[in-house]
């Protein structure tokens, strides 16, 4: 058993007080992706915290099937999208762009960025999901409420944009 | 050429979430306020966290039998003080009524006296039991985690408790000083008592909206008016019929059923108006 399944399952047992190295185990994660979907630092922490204490609210009605981490996720995407509806013509602020592009080693890694940045809503998050947070095509597919053959034709899709892009800057 | 590009793309995206400030040349520079204020929100979010858990933990619901035991201070007292009263006061006008001479009470007053008294007992019980929907009193009731389903079957227990104290000491009295049977003082008493809180309950329940309480009293407190003046127009003027013991087992078995039911649907009703006004809240 994952040490994951071992703090849901005692969860579940009512040992509440593994709550907090659940938390500690996704923050930094979540805090990740509240980074990309938010206009400043400030909403994406808030967003972050909401997230958490929306899971241990709602935490009772959920049926653990090993799917927690999209389930996280996917209370993440709505909180960062109702907090977003409410600063509807925010622009993403300079410090937030310096933010994701700042601990870029390499230019080529910077333009990675950009590149991401400027693909599609739709195919933006799909790129975030794989390769900033690392989840796998069934989380995705459970995040955005997509098929999963949805999703992996939009990854397809949206790699082959970035390397004609990659090429057409080389 | 795909696999190397992903790869990339992974260490491009995976930021880390430190923030940072740009220096001169423009890279980054750790930001140790800013990795001070990060951590100080994450030991935010850990506080809540641990707040919430023993808040849950505080508002862990007792049993239901702690419960009504609880409940008996709180209104058992007041309930058990009121109907006692009543009964007692039923008992002293008797005894005045008859001149202090108990001997003077023939068996055949005691089938009238103890419907009365049933009734009497149910007329006294009506306002209690519906106090917390003339108060209002839901919102707390549903604030302290209590169902209302719960909260009203609690209260028909200890109802049915002091029934049955009452009923025991009137089978006492009636079978050491008139010497009459057990059976037909079960029967005396216990049919217009269900069909007294049987027909309290259907009023109850069909009365919709909680702001006509008075209202559902004062129905339910001319309907058992109304039973008591057809109890003693029946003994008046069917006296055999009223003493007919087969009549009484009858009327017990037909009407116990109904009673069961009608509890059993005010019960669920409630949870569903506790629902809604939870709901509401």
């Amino acid at each position: 058993m994952t040490r994951e399944n071992e703090l849901l399952h005692r969860i579940k047992q009512g040992d509440t007080s593994c709550w907090e190295e659940l938390v500690s185990m996704y923050y930094e994660d979540i805090l990740r992706y509240c980074i990309y979907h938010s206009p400043d630092m400030e909403t994406a922490q808030d967003a972050v915290q909401e997230t958490f204490l929306k899971v241990i609210r709602f935490f009772p009605q959920y049926r653990n099937r090993g799917k927690f981490r999209g389930f996280l996720y996917k209370v993440a995407s709505n909180t960062c999208t109702d907090l977003w509806r409410k600063r509807k013509n925010v622009e993403i602020s300079e410090d937030m762009e310096f933010l994701e592009t700042g601990f870029a080693k390499l230019e080529a890694q910077v333009n990675f960025q950009y590149m991401v940045r400027n693909l599609s809503e739709e195919l933006r998050e799909i790129v975030y999901l794989k390769f900033a947070q690392e989840l796998t095509l069934k989380e995705i597919a459970m995040v955005t409420e997509l098929p999963m053959r949805t999703v992996q034709s939009r990854l397809r899709r949206a790699l082959k944009l970035l390397k004609n892009e990659m090429e057409g800057k080389v | 050429m795909k696999g190397k590009m992903c790869e990339e793309l992974k260490a491009a995206l995976k930021i880390e979430v430190v923030p940072c400030e740009k220096n001169v040349d423009g890279f980054c520079r750790h930001n140790e306020e800013g990795e001070r204020h990060r951590t100080e929100r994450k030991e935010q979010l850990l506080s809540l966290v641990r707040n919430m858990q023993s808040m849950k933990r505080q508002k862990k619901r007792i049993g239901f039998s702690e419960f009504v035991l609880r409940h008996i201070p709180f209104m058992g007292k007041d309930l058990w003080l009121t109907q006692g009263v009543i009964a007692f006061s039923m008992f002293g006008i008797l005894y005045l009524t008859i001149n202090r001479d108990l001997q003077a009470l023939c068996i055949r007053h005691i089938p009238i006296l103890l419907g009365l008294l049933a009734i009497m007992l149910v007329m006294a019980s009506i306002p209690l039991m519906l106090s917390s929907y003339h108060y209002k009193m839901y919102e707390i009731e549903l604030a302290t985690r209590i169902s209302l389903p719960r909260l009203l079957a609690a209260k028909m227990i200890l109802l049915a408790l002091e029934y049955m104290a009452v009923f025991a000491v009137s089978v006492g009295l009636s079978m050491s000083m008139a010497d009459v049977s057990a059976v037909s003082v079960t029967l005396y008493f216990v049919s217009p008592l269900l069909v007294a809180c049987t027909g309290c309950v259907q009023i109850i329940r069909h009365m919709d909206g909680w702001e006509e309480a008075a209202q559902k009293v004062g129905v339910c407190e001319g309907y058992c008016v109304c039973l008591a003046a057809l109890l003693i127009l029946l003994y008046r003027m069917k006296p055999v019929l009223y003493g007919n013991d087969m009549l009484g087992t009858g009327i017990t078995i037909g009407i116990l059923p109904m009673f069961l039911q009608s509890v059993r649907m005010w019960l669920k009703e409630s949870g569903e108006v506790s629902d809604k006004a939870s709901a509401e809240i």
